[in-house]
Parts: structure tokens; sequence; C-alpha cells
């Protein structure tokens, strides 16, 4: 399966912000089990350069913005490279899971059984590895 | 303290060695102007200044046992930062840390520089608390993560280890 060079997460809002410059590594915490025992989290695949927007207008049921405070772009050679790495080996993977209503919609994956400490060291290192941050006003962050 | 991950870098010394945390003993050699008395009660205005965000968040999570437990840590590496200025390292371009109350009922306390994180996510089982360090590429990929201690000995090791690591990759 073909995949883009950048995976879009959503930041929900400004508690996973510092300073407006970076995110905290919560926003990468692995929550949803899966039937396989493993845990997922969603992101949106950057397939066009409508990606971005499309995120920032997603909606909850409510009709409030889903992603209040923008969204941080992971590049995809960053999740390669983390799971190579000898300390997570492969334990990390990502898939693409599309949505009725989101196209784009994926997941990044952890394999079952992984200990707690190792899934908040992963989020720390997917947190450090994003490439930028685009907020609601359309304000851009690049590192 | 149970053994977790390690880094796999070869490019930076291991964060761990005993001998990267230098401190001067030799302040009489010091040509800058000195004079007072460090009381270690009253933490000087930048130590506050490094902590007061994550001591604020922590302050508003409404789990007792939990915000018990960040604000030990918390307290360890308050300590931890007024040993190090006393021995007149200078930590006052250091970025502040934070804290966060997370859904899942944990606190992190995170401490993020450009090219590497250090974390503490405190867990409402205490046992599965835990500390990581991560790092870029461009640091060696350093990739740790250990439960943390019960022993309060072993945490003050923990930071003062950690603490010389964010000195000498700073």
């Amino acid at each position: 399966m073909n995949y883009p060079k950048n995976s879009i997460k959503g930041i929900p809002n400004n508690d996973f912000l510092i300073e407006g410059s970076t995110v905290a590594s919560h926003l990468f915490h692995f929550e949803q089990t899966r039937e396989d025992g493993g845990v997922e989290q969603s992101i949106n695949w950057e397939d066009d350069d409508s990606v971005i927007d499309f995120t920032l207008n997603q909606k909850k049921a409510n009709g409030d913005l889903q992603f209040r405070a923008g969204v941080a772009i992971l590049p995809r050679s960053e999740i390669d490279r983390l799971s190579k790495l000898p300390t997570i080996s492969g334990s990390l993977s990502y898939e693409r899971s599309r949505l009725d209503n989101n196209p784009y919609h994926g997941n990044l994956l952890l394999q079952a059984n992984i200990p707690k400490a190792k899934m908040r060291q992963i989020a720390a290192s997917l947190a450090l590895a994003i490439s930028g941050i685009t907020t609601q006003n359309h304000e851009d962050k690049t590192f | 303290m149970s053994y977790i991950q390690e880094t796999n870098s070869m490019n930076v010394p291991p964060p761990f060695s005993e001998d990267i945390f230098f401190i001067s003993d030799h302040s009489e050699d010091r040509t800058e102007t000195y004079s007072g008395h460090l009381d270690l009660r009253l933490p000087p205005l930048s130590v506050q200044n490094l902590i007061t965000p994550a001591w604020d968040a922590v302050v508003q999570v409404k789990d007792q046992s939990v915000a018990d437990e960040a604000r030990n840590i918390l307290l360890i590496i308050e300590k931890t930062i007024l040993i190090a200025q006393s021995k007149g390292v200078d930590l006052a371009h250091l970025p502040q840390l934070h804290a966060f109350d997370v859904q899942d009922g944990s606190i992190l306390i995170e401490w993020i520089f450009d090219d590497f994180r250090v974390g503490f996510s405190i867990e409402p089982i205490p046992s599965e608390s835990s500390w990581y360090l991560v790092s870029t590429a461009k640091l060696g990929d350093i990739s740790v993560a250990r439960n943390i201690s019960q022993n309060e000995f072993d945490i003050h090791n923990l930071m003062l280890k950690l603490l010389a690591f964010v000195i000498s990759h700073v």
C-alpha cells in the first residue's frame, strides 16, 4: 500500500501545546485497544494538499471543531526510523483505515503487551519527531 | 528499578556515566563576583521560573494520590537543580519544565529540548510510573524508559544523572 510523505495528527486543544511552538508527548499516547490486543491512535495521511485543511475542519458529533489547537505534521520517514530502532524493534507500525467520512484516516499501531513505560517513551519519540505545527489560524511553525 | 530500554547510541556519551555530571568544587578559582549564602530551603527565582509551570499544573490535579507522587518528583527535581546551582552550574538558559493532567488519570511531567525530551509519567498505579529520555538521530537516537523506583535515594540519583545529561547536551 502506498503511503504519502507525511501523517497529520490533530491537536485537540491548547493543553497539548507548549508556548504554541511544540506539542507535549501525551498527544501521541496510544489509547484505543484493538481486537488483537494492540493499541492504536488516529492520524490522517497527507495524500494531497487539502488534508491539513480537511483535518483542521473535522468536527465532533456536536458540531464543535475536533482539533481546536491545530495539527502536527509527523513525517512517515520518522515513524519508519523509530520503528527500526533496536529498542522499538518493529513494535511500532501504521496502517490506512479509511472511514466513510474520512478517506485519509489511518492509525499508528503498537503491538500487544508493550509495557506502559515503553508506550510513554514511544509517544515522546513521536512528539520529538514532528516536523511542524499548523494552528487553526493557519500559522505554521516548522522545525 | 526494572529495566526496559537502553540507548543504542554510539555517538554520544552514555547518558548515565558517572563522570558527566561535573560539579566544580573550586569556587575560589572563579573569576566572577560571588557573595552571599544560598539558602536551600528557599528556591531562588530562577529555579522557581524553571519549575513553576509544572507546579501550577499539578496543583490543579484532582486525584490526590497521583498529584502527591508528582509533587514528590517535582520536589526532587527542584532539590537537584538547587544542588547544581549551588555548585556554580548555570541553568538560566534551560527551558521550563511542564506538567500535564492526562485524560487517562496520569500526570506527565516533561522537559522538552530541541533534540531530546526527558519525561516522567506518574500513573494511578504507582508501580507503573515511569521516566524516559529520548533523542533525535542527531543525538544518537537515545531511547530509554524505566519504571520509577519507589526508593527516594534511587530517584535522587536518577535526577542527578538526568540533569547531568541535560547540562551536557543543551
